[in-house]
């Protein structure tokens, strides 16, 4: 079985089906980039992934990590532990403004830790005390991870005043810090200026670079060629093609695929 | 009369009306955020009627009874003069029930204070209302993917937004609030001007009513130096 299997997925807002039953898979380390133009459901299947929106139908696999069934109903901290398995990067950033960016990656991480201490340590004292341990260890983990993206100067500052470039290297940081199994992008740098998305695209190789397993809904057709190991095409809500990049740039069997690479051509 | 005199005799009656303003403020805010709360309730009972093709089916099934009883609430009372609503807290439970509700020494100060806390958390929770739903759903999915609870996600990401948000409008409301203790007068509350009433001006002195100007002033000067600074203090972050 493949580190993440998806069978089968379908979603519908209302009545109007998104995904019409999508079967996906990807290995351990694979960067897999998914195009495709908009409305085919490329974000909505992320979603699903990060359960941001449950699936109605299919299943969902992380190796060893979890089963997901859209027929199963799972309580809110299941959904939980589920979730921190994936993580997720947001078109629009999503940092928490009132926090710094050294904040915006330790608190999260630090109120997960504090749970767990909460299981072990009964109460009192040596609870305080195991608080005060992990917040140090939390604060250098995200010091370590924001000076991996190249932030090691802006750790202090608050996202309003960063760039949108920096921003989102931000939320990478932040989302690294829970070690999710597979990180998603949705769109990552859409909301940039064309000079600021160089360096969120670099941060994303050097992550492939590492061996991190990702999943990047782009429009940046040279990333998806030059980075990703996989290519899946989406059109209205069903992969349409998948491929190695050369394959499906240079070689689409599809003539929607087709169709959509020579409207992206155009545009350039 | 001479000014010593004046001010002294009008100081008892501001002590009344700061206590009406600071009780009212401590029991309003936090019952603003219930009724906020309530408002903004999803639940709908009879959501499972939504199969059926009927319209007037379809209304029943999406309707939502708290939030519906708690928006009628507060449209009452947005809808109605406060100074009608002192009266009718203070006099209908005598005279259409028969109980005494308000009754003793301090029965006005009550019945005055039960008005102003009612009238003022609804305006309230219309401020925090609209600061809760302006929060962007981006904000609440993040903290979802990060794995928060939802009382960590409203505590650790919402609320300091939400409280940057409503500041301006509460302080609006505050500042009002401070001359609307002045309704009180019509249910003989011993505030500031029921004070200069009985004092001065039924004795046909006019001026101490306009140098109660000053009391006011001053009061609003001490609030809106303080929500500068509240301001001030939640500046470094945009949302």
């Amino acid at each position: 079985m493949a580190f993440l299997e998806v069978k089968n997925l379908k979603k519908r807002f209302g009545d109007v089906s998104v995904l019409h039953g999508i079967d996906f898979s990807m290995e351990k380390g694979e960067v897999v980039a998914i195009i495709g133009s908009s409305g085919g459901g490329k974000t909505t299947f992320l979603r699903c992934l990060n359960f941001l929106e449950r699936a109605n139908f299919g299943t969902i696999d992380i190796d060893g990590a979890f089963h997901f069934d859209a027929n199963v109903v799972y309580s809110n901290a299941q959904m939980r532990a589920m979730r921190l398995k994936m993580g997720l990067v947001f078109q629009s950033f999503n940092l928490f403004p009132q926090y710094t960016a050294l904040e915006n990656v330790y608190i999260p991480l630090q109120l997960r830790t504090k749970e767990k201490i909460r299981a072990n340590v009964p109460f009192g004292l040596k609870r305080r005390a195991a608080y005060a341990e992990a917040q140090k260890e939390n604060r250098k983990i995200a010091e370590n991870i924001l000076t991996e993206v190249g932030l090691a100067e802006k750790m202090g500052n608050y996202p309003c005043q960063l760039s949108g470039g920096q921003q989102q290297r931000v939320a990478i940081a932040r989302a690294l810090a829970q070690e999710p199994a597979i990180l998603c992008f949705d769109e990552p740098t859409s909301a940039l200026d064309p000079e600021l998305t160089g360096e969120v695209l670099r941060v994303i190789k050097e992550l492939k670079d590492q061996g991190r397993t990702m999943l990047v809904v782009t429009h940046e057709m040279d990333f998806a060629r030059n980075v990703a190991d996989r290519v899946v095409f989406f059109a209205d809500g069903m992969i349409e093609e998948q491929g190695t990049p050369s394959e499906i740039f240079n070689n689409p069997k599809s003539a929607k695929t087709a169709a959509f690479l020579n409207h992206s051509a155009v545009n350039l | 009369m001479s000014l010593l005199k004046v001010t002294q005799t009008l100081f008892e009656g501001f002590g009344v009306t700061c206590q009406l303003f600071i009780l009212t403020l401590a029991f309003s805010l936090p019952l603003g955020l219930l009724i906020a709360f309530g408002s903004m309730s999803k639940w709908k009972p009879f959501k499972r009627l939504n199969k059926y093709e009927s319209k007037l089916i379809r209304i029943i099934a999406n309707l939502r009874p708290i939030s519906l009883i708690f928006r009628v609430i507060v449209w009452v009372i947005r809808g109605t003069p406060l100074m009608l609503q002192l009266c009718a807290i203070f006099y209908v439970p005598g005279i259409v029930f028969d109980v005494q509700l308000f009754g003793g020494a301090n029965g006005r100060f009550t019945a005055a204070l039960v008005a102003f806390v009612i009238n003022y958390a609804c305006y309230f929770s219309e401020i925090y209302r609209g600061g809760i739903e302006g929060i962007p759903r981006g904000q609440y999915e993040a903290a979802q993917v990060l794995g928060m609870t939802a009382g960590e996600t409203f505590f650790t990401v919402i609320l300091m937004q939400v409280v940057k948000r409503i500041l301006a409008p509460i302080s609006n409301e505050v500042i009002t609030l401070v001359k609307d203790t002045s309704l009180a007068r019509v249910i003989a509350v011993a505030e500031i001007f029921y004070i200069n009433d009985m004092s001065f001006l039924n004795r046909g002195l006019i001026w101490p009513m306009f140098y109660i100007a000053v009391f006011f002033l001053v009061f609003v000067g001490v609030l809106t130096l303080f929500f500068g600074w509240c301001e001030k203090k939640l500046d470094y972050y945009k949302v």
